[in-house]
């Protein structure tokens, strides 16, 4: 039992939960409902059913390739060996059951967003479509997928249509996903080569990524600023200085120092990444209750300052990776 | 085949650390520590709370929470 939770907790891929949570937080905030608790934990728990098959989709797809990028990492069920494929199928299954089953409180405009979700996210796993394999479509398709679905059944759980202000931000969301998703091929280039999974990363190499990703970043940082609703100096100085740092991080990235540096740049990257998510969501939430301008920027201040040393110390010491559990460990692991 | 894909598919050659990083450690001795910018999310999440705007507490928490797990301490 205690193995099963454990499964379910790796497959959540922490980092990624947060990113969805967060898209969606900010997609129920947009409409000033950010603060209805109840209507977000609703949201949280579509959002999770979600995630959980996408990821028992992609282990499942990707299990060989996984082997070469990330052998003996318990945090792939499949190659850590601290999960069986059946087990995985069972997850996805009941997962998908459930966020369905949640979306259907939502409202129907939130079931069809997770009904198409859902399809996108197997397709571009399993076979016969696999889109992972198609180079450029690849790229596009997926951070669609990542960001339209939190954010629309936020925002759909809460109002049922959709404002020109809401297109700006979804598409400025979009671009600056596509631009951090590029750079997690790094991670996985070997095994991507070997099998031909043809990403942008393999086909183009390294400074032609950062110099596309860096492109992305500065234009989708420059959309969601000019498409949310009031802008206020301190959101704006926090997108400049948080857009300028990932332009520096991408120029570090550019030269080849190393897969540990690259693994240190590319977890900075996505700390300050995260930050401008929160500072976009604190922006609208602090919005609505109408705070004052100096208690406003007092908080977005703080938050700049919070998200900027962490990813100081990213940086410095680098990213803590759980990989080196022994074949002996790991098969004690799924036999307890 | 695109030079860059030529490249890729080399075998790779034995990892090299060109930039002076602390040693990776084993996962029994990793411990996260909120440093400065954990505690200035704490504080701040306290804060927010106070203000009303819980939700977006839990964010800066669990954001922060992350980002000190995920660092090599």
């Amino acid at each position: 039992m205690t193995r099963r939770i454990r499964l379910i907790m790796f497959m959540t891929r922490p980092a990624v939960a947060v990113l969805f949570g967060l898209y969606a937080a900010i997609g129920l905030a947009s409409t000033g409902h950010g603060e209805d608790r109840w209507l977000l934990a609703r949201v949280l728990l579509v959002m999770f059913g979600f995630l959980l098959l996408s990821v028992a989709c992609n282990d499942i797809a990707d299990e060989r390739i996984d082997a070469i990028n990330l052998a003996g990492d318990p945090r792939r069920p499949l190659v850590g060996n601290t999960g069986r494929r059946t087990e995985m199928q069972v997850i996805g299954t009941v997962s998908a059951v459930v966020a369905l089953a949640v979306s259907g409180t939502l409202g129907w405009p939130v079931v069809a967003v997770v009904t198409g979700g859902m399809v996108v996210s197997a397709n571009y796993s399993l076979r016969p479509v696999r889109v992972a394999d198609r180079g450029a479509l690849a790229s596009l398709l997926l951070p669609a997928c990542y960001v339209a679905t939190p954010y629309l059944v936020g925002h759909f759980a809460a109002v049922s249509r959709l404002g020109p202000a809401d297109f700006t931000l979804l598409a400025g969301l979009y671009v600056t996903f596509i631009g951090r998703i590029l750079l997690k091929d790094f991670r996985d280039v070997r095994g991507d080569a070997l099998f031909g999974k043809r990403t942008f990363l393999v086909r183009h190499g390294r400074r032609p990524t950062c110099l596309f990703s860096a492109v992305c970043l500065a234009v989708g940082a420059g959309v969601l600023v000019t498409g949310v609703q009031h802008p206020t100096v301190p959101l704006v100085v926090g997108y400049a200085l948080g857009t300028v740092a990932m332009l520096g991080l991408l120029a570090a990235l550019a030269t080849d120092l190393g897969h540990r540096r690259d693994e240190s740049i590319i977890s900075a990257l996505a700390i300050v990444g995260r930050g401008m998510l929160l500072l976009l969501l604190a922006h609208l939430e602090m919005r609505t209750a109408h705070w004052s301008l100096p208690a406003y920027t007092a908080v977005m201040a703080a938050l700049a300052l919070a998200f900027a040393t962490q990813a100081v110390t990213m940086l410095r010491r680098g990213a803590f990776v759980k990989i080196g559990l022994t074949a002996a460990s790991t098969h004690e692991t799924i036999e307890t | 085949m695109a030079r860059g894909h030529r490249r890729l598919m080399e075998p790779p050659e034995p990892e090299e650390d060109p930039v002076e990083l602390p040693p990776r450690l084993p996962v029994h001795q990793h411990v996260p520590r909120l440093g400065i910018g954990g505690i200035v999310g704490v504080v701040l999440a306290a804060v927010l709370v106070v203000g009303g705007l819980f939700v977006i507490a839990m964010a800066v928490l669990i954001t922060v929470g992350l980002n000190g797990w995920a660092s090599n301490k």
